[in-house]
């Protein structure tokens, strides 16, 4: 108890409430610009971190990881285009929701389930940090690869009208993915000889280029034909959900929620693969498919309380076994250790002190990142009141600046070009847009692991059929395009015999 | 353009994507050091057989289509016509291309200050001088002091190396 208290007022003492104040701005405003990501957020910060306290320390880098992850939110849901590539698969119902004039009721309700999903995975971390360690460490290349089949699988729930399309996107965006260095081999592949392909195509910009630049031009044709719809400011409420509307969602959140934190424990993995994941499932448990996708609240509780939970999962690795999950948590793994702080079990007997400032820090970063977009809510939709015309050029300029700000390079402005062209032209061809993202976020890892799992049993396939976790993937990813076929199928005949 | 045309000429333009991959994959890839059968050519050359398949399967389907969705087209009663949409996507990218060429030579803030007030000015035919002078100036300016100031984040300062 006495180790509490100490650690209550150790934690919240001036400088490190300062530094969390400070962290959650920082990560928020990475957060909401496109292109700039939490990773660059923590990257950025940990220099400041050097002359702190390491409390301080820690709340600062914590603040900025959670700030980041809510923040890519607000671009997704009231400009379309995600801030983060977590938040992406929050667009797709977020926007719709945004332009049918319930913005603020969408950005407040992504904030609150955001909070619950981070403190959720607080929980479990708490209570369970040593066996999801332990459990974590089991996911070999063979576990994670069938995992990812799963995620895959995902695009018949994605594919909107023709599994068909839905397949050629997902294999349009596995391809883009291949140009740039082979992962194992180090070779260049589809390069043709120019050095700037040899970094591949950033996720980010690809990112940016499919979801923003066909809305550039569906807004500028529409300013141009006369029907562009003007947002009258008086319709735009200032709406926040009331608890008994954010309790109508409790299944679909404490599902999300769980989705989040198991997949934020496997290394490897990201909140990108959990929000997918977690909306697909939703999809299918939701009873009003027919306006998921086109504007349902529950294709965004889904994606942002999994995409949150994650967070509080992938600090399960970091601080039981000392192996981060992602990026990220290897930033904030770096901060730990310049502190002196050296994560693992030993951590937990030698200085508990320090795991309950994190735990106490973690929940402290979730109030003040939620109170910060709850009081911003105000603020976010007044965005709404632009012209689209106008909101569509200053996109455009967003657009540039986040390709180029990512890794410092014009051919990732270049690249978000030609992607944006080839997405437009895609989009008017009816493809969908959403699984081409699945493929581009799952590719490189889906190779990876498939080939290093390959290498490790020499070329023996029996690695992803003698284990029970990937059989159990593989499984769960049959039943869904199974499910999905014989949907597809079902209303077929009965269009035919409606004719 | 009906719409099982379009479809087959999807299908038709996908499998010659699938085939240039294919070949691509075959004569530039490398082949591996890993010494594993899968090596670096082995995903390429799958999904460009994947997507061989599926645009045959793209093609196929039209052959037993007999009515056209006509769902799409109800969606938007004042869908824009081939030349407003043409126009939108001529000025969204030639906007892009020239800002892709000007960026390196003059720098973030002159660059984004001069096409934002070409783009509003002979583009969207804007005449409101306040919104033709603070627009572009307030939004070059603004994300120079956040992008560059704050977030510490690097934006380029053209050739000739203004502070800016």
């Amino acid at each position: 108890m006495d180790i509490l208290l100490s650690t209550l007022a150790i934690s919240f003492a001036p400088e490190v409430v300062g530094a969390l104040l400070f962290g959650s701005i920082f990560g928020l405003v990475f957060g909401a610009i496109p292109g700039l990501t939490y990773t660059m957020a923590l990257a950025l910060i940990l220099p400041l971190t050097f002359t702190l306290d390491h409390t301080a320390a820690i709340a600062m880098l914590l603040s900025t990881f959670i700030g980041g992850a809510s923040g890519g939110t607000v671009a997704a849901i009231l400009v379309g285009v995600p801030g983060t590539p977590s938040s992406a698969a929050t667009v797709v119902d977020g926007h719709r929701l945004a332009k049918a004039g319930k913005a603020s009721l969408t950005v407040a309700m992504a904030t609150v389930v955001s909070t619950i999903g981070g403190l959720f995975s607080l929980i479990v971390m708490v209570f369970s940090v040593d066996f999801l360690a332990s459990v974590a460490l089991h996911f070999g290349p063979a576990e994670i690869f069938a995992l990812l089949i799963f995620g895959m699988s995902t695009i018949c729930g994605l594919a909107e009208r023709s599994i068909v399309r839905g397949l050629i996107g997902g294999v349009i965006g596995l391809m883009v993915m291949i140009v740039g260095q082979d992962p194992i081999d180090g070779v260049s592949r589809l390069t043709f000889g120019q050095v700037p392909l040899l970094q591949g195509v950033e996720l980010l910009v690809a990112m940016i280029a499919l979801f923003a630049i066909p809305q550039v031009v569906e807004a500028f044709s529409q300013h141009h034909s006369g029907g562009e719809t003007v947002v009258d400011p008086n319709t735009v409420k200032v709406e926040l959900p009331r608890p008994r509307y954010v309790w109508g969602f409790r299944w679909n959140i404490f599902r999300s929620s769980l989705l989040g934190t198991v997949i934020g424990a496997i290394p490897g993995t990201s909140g990108t693969i959990a929000a997918f994941l977690a909306y697909s499932q939703e999809k299918k448990l939701n009873k009003d498919k027919v306006a998921f996708g086109h504007g349902n609240m529950g294709g965004v509780v889904a994606p942002e309380t999994s995409n949150n939970a994650v967070t509080g999962g992938s600090m399960i690795p970091v601080l039981g076994l000392g192996i981060p999950s992602d990026p990220a948590t290897a930033l904030i793994l770096g901060g730990l250790l310049i502190h002196g702080i050296q994560p693992g079990p030993l951590l937990f007997v030698e200085n508990p002190q320090v795991i309950y400032s994190i735990y106490m820090l973690f929940a402290a970063s979730y109030v003040i990142v939620m109170i910060f977009m709850l009081f911003g809510v105000r603020l976010f939709v007044k965005a709404l009141h632009v012209p689209h015309h106008l909101l569509a050029l200053a996109i455009m300029v967003l657009c540039i600046v986040g390709s180029y700000s990512v890794r410092n390079s014009m051919f990732d402005v270049g690249t978000m070009i030609v992607i944006g062209f080839l997405g437009y032209l895609l989009q008017k061809a009816r493809i969908p847009l959403t699984p081409i993202l699945l493929g581009l976020v799952l590719g490189p890892a889906m190779e990876r692991e498939f080939r290093t799992a390959m290498i490790m049993s020499s070329d023996d396939p029996s690695i992803f059929y003698t284990s029970p976790t990937a059989l159990l993937f593989f499984a769960f990813a049959a039943i869904v395009v199974f499910k999905h076929t014989l949907s597809g199928l079902r209303s077929r005949n009965n269009q035919k015999k409606e004719a | 353009m009906t719409e099982v045309f379009r479809d087959r000429l999807l299908g038709v333009v996908l499998m010659a994507v699938a085939i240039a991959w294919l070949a691509a994959s075959r004569f530039t890839i490398p082949e591996g050091y890993s010494g594993s059968f899968f090596g670096p050519r082995a995903f390429p050359n799958a999904l460009g057989f994947l997507l061989l398949l599926l645009s045959v399967i793209l093609v196929a389907q039209t052959f037993s289509k007999k009515t056209v969705d006509d769902d799409e087209e109800e969606e938007l009663e004042c869908k824009p016509t081939f030349q407003q949409e043409l126009w939108a996507t001529l000025v969204t990218f030639g906007f892009l291309i020239s800002y892709f060429v000007a960026l390196p030579i003059f720098g973030f803030v002159l660059t984004t200050t001069l096409l934002i007030g070409i783009f509003l000015f002979f583009v969207l035919r804007k005449r409101s001088i306040p919104l033709i002078i603070c627009m572009p100036l307030g939004f070059s300016i603004g994300l120079w002091l956040l992008m560059g100031k704050l977030l510490g984040v690097h934006l380029p300062t053209g050739m000739f190396s203004w502070s800016f």
